[in-house]
């Protein structure tokens, strides 16, 4: 049996995708129906593109009648409505509005005044969605799909290879990965976890056979100010950046579910947040503000070693 | 580092089963089809099938006649393709030709036993056949209509069908129902030689259909239907007549009307540990005729890895006679009231046997392709013995045969 690897860019990461196959051309057409399938939700949910669901739905911020929703996108505000009220109200899609005064680039901590202007325009409860009409009823109100877009990219890539018969294989979306299924000799795929203060070397390897894995970090976009580390991650509730832990990595059946356990439990902080993982009963590996690394697939990997 | 160790594998908390069942209710990413939309790939398909009676038993016909019986060979080609996110649409063409003799009437014996006489290997004949469907989709239902025409030498039907299905209960409950009719003209061939055969003669069949099917839980479903079917018009056989003792014949003579009811249900079970699916059904058929019948058939449905399923088959199937059912008419018959001497009219228990293969494959070719290659053959043995409440005699005619059919159809 063939591999293959097709690297790409997508979604504002470096992706790869792996595969196994009788032959080149058939790893060759999964890629690009694959990689195509990315690249579609990529457009439909970018929040740089007019033409994208996403900045339909923004735009009728504040219109009391509201924006009708296809099928696919109510799919994934149903999902964000579960996740919203599994995590008590941290898994939030309106917080993107806190972008506008937490500019990462500009080494500079937004006022008190400031933070207070677009705090009253976040909050899922703030909305009201009834398939199939979503209304935000607040002009300046947004909604942000780039918290869990690229996870369920990766489980849908993986699903349309498996409808076309792939066995084996991985997508990998910027450290967001999903298994079409082992290697060929039924050996798991070895994923390397970044270490959050050395971005370049890994702090553990976890197998992953089927499913999904996704991680968090606060080193993706962050910025330093007087010694502080001010991460993306921001809590809905308070408009900050959130402490405590400085990746989180999760396993799951589905990317997607990894990926909100991840962000769930960043926003949660180490303590709460481990318990939290402990809860949902997915194997997960963290590592805190001290440089401490817990959680079952720590134990796993050393276990194994 | 803290070293954690603990068994988590089977827990599962409320909180990650919801994000788990929301995720997979994403569209396409739960694995179950999606009912309620329109197929989302084009599919063709072809099979070539061969149906073949066997001779008819010596000792049934009469001496030194030709015993050979009829055969069909069959050609189909099928193609279905979305033409919207709502609305998709099949055509399916068949073409068959038809030869070889078919049983015309029986006679009594020297002692008095019935013995099939057969028209002699005449007929030639082949049917043409047309079917279109659409679907519509909406948000938790399908409907569907569809039209055929059917066109052979003496035949030409016309037919309507309505059909539609909706579910409930978070789709575990699908509730479905139709309505089709058909509008048929005989032309009898040789209807100036044979004075039993008719000139020219229309029927009419209406069909009601409702069913209800229930997801059980993962692995099993339950379906059941009923359906009321009515028949007017000339639903006799212009080509079967009826002998009378003492040399007369009379045309074959079934009442104008048809009444039936028949009630099917059906199980269906997947046995994960050993990768295959059994499916059970039952059906009860009853009409006005007063001929009753029972159908079980059991199907074992094995798949070997992903390419490869193989199904073995049986059937039992049991009917009692009609109550106008005569293998010949008594000396003396004036010939009025309703008779017919056709072996499917008749007491009668038959056995099933088959086997199915499915290989599925890709080609390094056209790689967008998902090819399937299917292979089958049914033997059905049919015989008074078999009847769970067999008759004093059997009807002659009683028919075995075998079926091939070879077919391959593309996904693109």
């Amino acid at each position: 049996m063939l591999h293959a690897r097709y690297p790409f860019r997508a979604m504002g990461s470096p992706c790869e995708l792996y595969l196994y196959g009788e032959n080149r051309a058939l790893c060759d057409a999964l890629s690009e129906l694959a990689i195509g399938e990315v690249r579609r939700l990529e457009q439909k949910y970018s929040r740089y593109r007019d033409d994208s669901v996403t900045s339909a739905i923004n735009r009728s911020a504040g219109d009391s009648a509201g924006v009708a929703i296809d099928d696919e996108t109510a799919g994934l505000l149903d999902y964000a409505d579960t996740a919203f009220a599994s995590s008590d109200g941290l898994f939030d899609p309106t917080s993107g509005v806190l972008r506008r005064v937490w500019n990462f680039k500009s080494g500079r901590v937004p006022a008190p005044h400031e933070l207070d202007a677009v705090l009253p325009l976040v909050g899922w409860s703030r909305l009201s969605w009834q398939r199939p009409r979503l209304v935000l009823p607040l002009a300046g109100m947004e909604l942000d799909f780039g918290g869990f877009v690229k996870e369920y990219a990766a489980d849908r890539a993986v699903e349309l290879c498996r409808r076309r018969g792939a066995r084996h294989g991985m997508v990998d979306l910027g450290g967001d990965l999903a298994v079409i299924g082992p290697h060929p000799d039924g050996k798991p795929w070895i994923v390397g976890i970044r270490d959050p203060r050395a971005p370049k070397g890994a702090m553990a390897s976890v197998r992953l056979a089927a499913g999904g894995i996704a991680t968090s970090g606060d080193y993706e976009r962050c910025m330093v100010v007087d010694g502080v580390r001010y991460t993306h991650v921001l809590d809905p509730r308070t408009g900050w950046p959130v402490t405590g832990l400085r990746s989180v990595s999760v396993v799951a059946d589905q990317c997607l579910v990894a990926g909100t356990a991840t962000t769930v439990a960043m926003l949660k902080g180490a303590l709460a947040g481990a318990r939290w993982l402990d809860e949902l009963g997915l194997p997960s590996l963290r590592m805190d503000d001290a440089g401490e690394i817990s959680g079952t697939l720590a134990s796993a990997e050393r276990d194994a070693a | 580092m803290q070293l954690r160790r603990r068994v988590e594998g089977k827990r599962e908390s409320a909180a990650l089963r919801a994000l788990t069942t929301s995720a997979l209710a994403l569209s396409g990413l739960a694995r179950v089809a999606a009912a309620d939309a329109p197929i989302d790939e084009v599919y063709t398909a072809y099979s070539f099938s061969t149906y073949e009676e066997d001779e008819l038993e010596s000792s049934k016909g009469l001496p030194l006649a030709d015993h050979g019986r009829y055969e069909v060979t069959t050609h189909q080609a099928m193609l279905a393709a979305p033409i919207t996110d709502q609305i998709d649409f099949s055509l399916e063409v068949t073409h068959e030709k038809m030869s070889g003799a078919s049983p015309w009437y029986t006679v009594p014996d020297a002692a008095g036993a019935p013995v099939q006489v057969m028209s002699g290997p005449t007929i030639e004949d082949q049917r043409d056949d047309f079917l279109v469907k659409g679907n519509y989709f909406l948000e938790n239902a399908r409907l569907g209509l569809s039209s055929g025409y059917s066109s052979e030498n003496d035949y030409t039907a016309m037919n309507l069908g309505f059909d539609g299905e909706t579910h409930f209960n978070e789709k575990n409950t699908t509730l479905s129902g139709g309505l089709a009719l058909s509008l048929d003209e005989i032309d009898p061939v040789d209807a100036d030689l044979y004075p039993t055969r008719p000139g020219h003669e229309t029927k009419q069949s209406y069909a009601l259909n409702l069913g209800l099917a229930q997801i059980l839980n993962r692995r099993s479903v339950v379906q059941s239907s009923l359906t009321y079917a009515f028949g007017t018009g000339y639903l006799s056989d212009p080509y079967k007549q009826t002998f009378a003792e003492g040399g007369v014949f009379f045309a074959d003579e079934r009442p104008s009307s048809r009444h039936a009811l028949s009630w099917l249900t059906r199980y269906r079970r997947h046995i994960e540990e050993v990768e295959a699916t059994v499916h059970l059904s039952y059906q009860f058929y009853y009409d006005s005729w007063d001929v009753s019948s029972h159908t079980i058939e059991l199907a074992w449905y094995q798949s070997y890895g992903d390419s490869l399923q193989i199904t073995p088959s049986i059937r039992y199937y049991t009917q009692n006679e009609a109550s106008f059912y005569v293998n010949f008419l008594p000396l003396g018959d004036t010939g009025s009231g309703d008779y017919s001497s056709d072996y499917r009219l008749a007491s009668y228990g038959a056995l099933g046997f088959g086997i199915k293969g499915e290989y599925s494959f890709r080609t390094p070719w056209l790689t967008d392709i998902g090819w399937k290659l299917k292979l089958s053959y049914e033997r059905y043995m049919s015989s008074a013995d078999l009847a769970l409440d067999g008759p004093a005699v059997e009807a002659p005619g009683l028919v075995n045969f075998n079926v091939f059919s070879v077919g391959i159809s593309a996904v693109f």
